[in-house]
């Protein structure tokens, strides 16, 4: 399942975790690693089906941060992928302006 | 009371008020008899400060999802007071869109037409004699036209500086005066005062013309699903129980985060700050469930019995500098979005001293808890939305691992969520598959959603109906408040005379002192 969310913030997609994960039984609930990946877009699909690979070995959850257009306003979008695509949950969070600066800022719920 | 009673002694969920004229009850029901829900007699919701968001987001909402579940009686009516140029119809259109817009349950028309012909609105200010004796005549025509029985429930959503007009109103237009037949209750909401003095004096206020048991006070934590599930979970269990004490739990951490600002409450948070405004009440009512013995019987007596016991047993930091830590948030990014500093928003003078974050760091004087420290956070703009209660237990006393095994093994926890994502986390070591020795932090989750497909009722929803029903275990006595005030009082005074709130950028998890804090007693928050 792919949830796609669009100018959202750390909250909602915390919400949109929970709700996933508990349309599907749980399953990430318990996952022990976070694998973050720093990365631009021209990079991300390879690191993160490298990751997703990894993680087939090492149950993890993938955070993958893309940076993207840092002229342009601030703006997260979050895509949210549990179950098929990989062994836990993958969120690829993408960031516009000069919110790729504070990255942290988004980064930490997420992670928790 | 009836004969029934000596069949059922600590019957849960079921308690005759103990000192109130209860309403005749119904001989074909057992109190026993889990299969009907609990029902609403016949009775009257007075509210006041209908204009108000918590009326509007919660509370009318909650009254509908209680009448679309089928928990209020056919002649339930609802009356609404402001100051307002409204006729019935009007306020029945804004009580209509706040239903529509925020009950939790689908929309039937069958249950607004219903509940709405007992809608009703009474135009006046809290100093206009003739509305509340329209107010009165209202009520006494629904007791006519609908089999109200006189009971009335006056629910105050107003500042606490109107308490007493209100209060003098009613008892001046002979509302608060059952007369025998009918009950009279009314409902108040946080903050209770902001001191010991002006608790007392609220009290004073609400005590002249209502008896304690009809006043109940809503601490909204109190109606969560979770939080009542705390008592179940120590009390009905055999395997935590034993564990519950100093022998076992090293500290206690208690949180409340929000991610969001003051938003537009401005002019009741300067001034007030994080401690009085969810610490007070809320975060040392969770500290009195976590800590309290266990109760005779789970009715309201007991409950209120073992909450103030443990209550007075609060002890304080002895270097209350050192025990505390307080902050402003200040401009920063949090969850995605630039956010302003707490001394930048609307309504806030540039030199407040108000905090938005509070920690403390506690002590129960009992057999039970001594040298257990409870350490209590509340924040605002912290990286999340969370509030829960962690049990962090000691570590084993002597691994037979070596060092290297167990480098990645923490100390074993139990965390209650209340809010979002309720349940239950237990945490413990557990070895990594492979050939080598590995020991390290997994977890266990209990999770309401997934166990459960009923969804829990509303805090409000339950609270309300526990209003009408006339049942008080979950609403904090006047002695409970007060004890609230005794603990966190000292602190405050001591903050205003020596203290200034330490900056904390908005999204990260609080002021540095507020680590130092734990970092002083070789422990650490739980990550945010």
């Amino acid at each position: 399942m792919t949830i796609d969310l669009t100018d959202t913030t750390t909250g909602a997609i915390h919400e949109a975790l929970t709700q996933a994960r508990r349309r599907m039984g749980g399953p990430a609930s318990g996952t022990v690693l976070t694998l973050i990946i720093v990365t631009d877009e021209a990079a991300q699909y390879d690191a993160v089906r490298a990751a997703s690979q990894a993680g087939r070995e090492h149950p993890s959850r993938v955070l993958a941060v893309i940076t993207r257009k840092p002229k342009a306003e601030s703006r997260l979008d979050a895509e949210i992928r549990v179950g098929e695509t990989g062994p836990g949950e993958t969120i690829l969070l993408r960031m516009y302006g000069p919110l790729g600066q504070h990255a942290d800022s988004a980064r930490w719920p997420s992670a928790g | 009371m009836t004969a029934d009673q000596g069949l059922a002694p600590a019957n849960p969920g079921v308690i005759a008020g103990t000192d109130e004229v209860s309403a005749p009850r119904n001989p074909l029901r057992d109190p026993r008899d889990r299969r009907i829900p609990r029902v609403a007699g016949p009775c009257v919701l007075v509210m006041f400060g209908v204009t108000g968001d918590l009326a509007r987001k919660k509370l009318m909402p909650a009254v509908y999802d209680l009448a679309n579940r089928g928990l209020l009686p056919p002649g339930f009516s609802f009356v609404g007071f402001a100051r307002r140029d409204w006729a019935d119809e009007d306020f029945a259109q804004v009580t209509y869109q706040a239903v529509k817009e925020y009950a939790r349950t689908p929309f039937r028309d069958a249950v607004w037409q219903q509940l709405s012909e007992g809608v009703r609105f009474v135009s006046g200010s809290f100093s206009d004699d003739a509305a509340f004796d329209r107010l009165a005549a209202t009520v006494r025509q629904l007791d006519d036209e609908r089999g109200t029985g006189g009971n009335y429930a006056f629910y105050l959503s107003i500042p606490p500086g109107q308490f007493p007009a209100v209060v003098q109103q009613l008892k001046r237009s002979g509302l608060s005066d059952s007369g025998g037949d009918g009950w009279r209750r009314v409902v108040i909401e946080k903050p209770f005062g902001h001191d010991l003095a002006s608790a007392r004096e609220l009290n004073a206020t609400l005590d002249g013309v209502f008896p304690p048991h009809a006043v109940f006070r809503i601490d909204h934590y109190l109606g969560k699903e979770t939080v009542q599930n705390i008592l179940a979970l120590r009390f009905a269990n055999e395997m935590y129980e034993p564990i519950w004490n100093r022998g076992y739990v090293d500290h206690v951490q208690i949180t409340m985060a929000e991610d969001i600002g003051i938003g537009g409450r401005a002019g009741y948070y300067d001034g007030i700050g994080a401690a009085r405004d969810v610490i007070q009440n809320h975060l040392l009512q969770l500290l009195a469930l976590i800590a309290m013995e266990e109760p005779a019987a789970f009715d309201a007596d007991s409950l209120r019995m073992e909450k103030e016991k443990v209550l007075s047993a609060v002890r304080l930091p002895a270097d209350i500098t050192a025990g505390t830590s307080r902050g402003q948030y200040s401009a920063g990014w949090q969850g995605g979005r630039q956010v302003r500093g707490f001394l930048e928003e609307e309504g806030i003078p540039a030199d407040s001293r108000t905090e938005t974050y509070a920690a403390l760091r506690l002590g129960v004087d009992t057999r039970r808890w001594a040298g257990v420290p409870f350490y209590l956070r509340a924040g605002k703009r912290l990286p999340r939305r969370m509030t829960e209660i962690a049990l962090i237990f000691h570590r084993a006393p002597h691994l037979p691992f070596s060092a290297t095994d167990t480098e990645e093994l923490g100390q074993n926890a139990m965390v209650i969520r209340i809010q979002p994502d309720e349940g239950i986390t237990v945490r413990f070591g557990s070895k990594v598959p492979g050939t080598a020795m590995e020991v390290r932090d997994v977890n266990m989750d209990f999770a309401y959603g997934e166990s459960f497909t009923e969804s829990s009722p509303e805090a409000y929803e339950r609270l309300l109906l526990d209003v009408l029903i006339g049942d008080p275990p979950l609403f904090p006595r006047q002695a409970e408040v007060e004890l609230g005030w005794r603990i966190l009082d000292p602190i405050e005074e001591f903050w205003a005379s020596y203290t200034k709130p330490e900056q904390y950028p908005a999204g990260t998890a609080g002021p540095p002192s507020a680590d130092a804090m734990m970092a002083r007693d070789g422990r650490a928050w739980r990550r945010l």
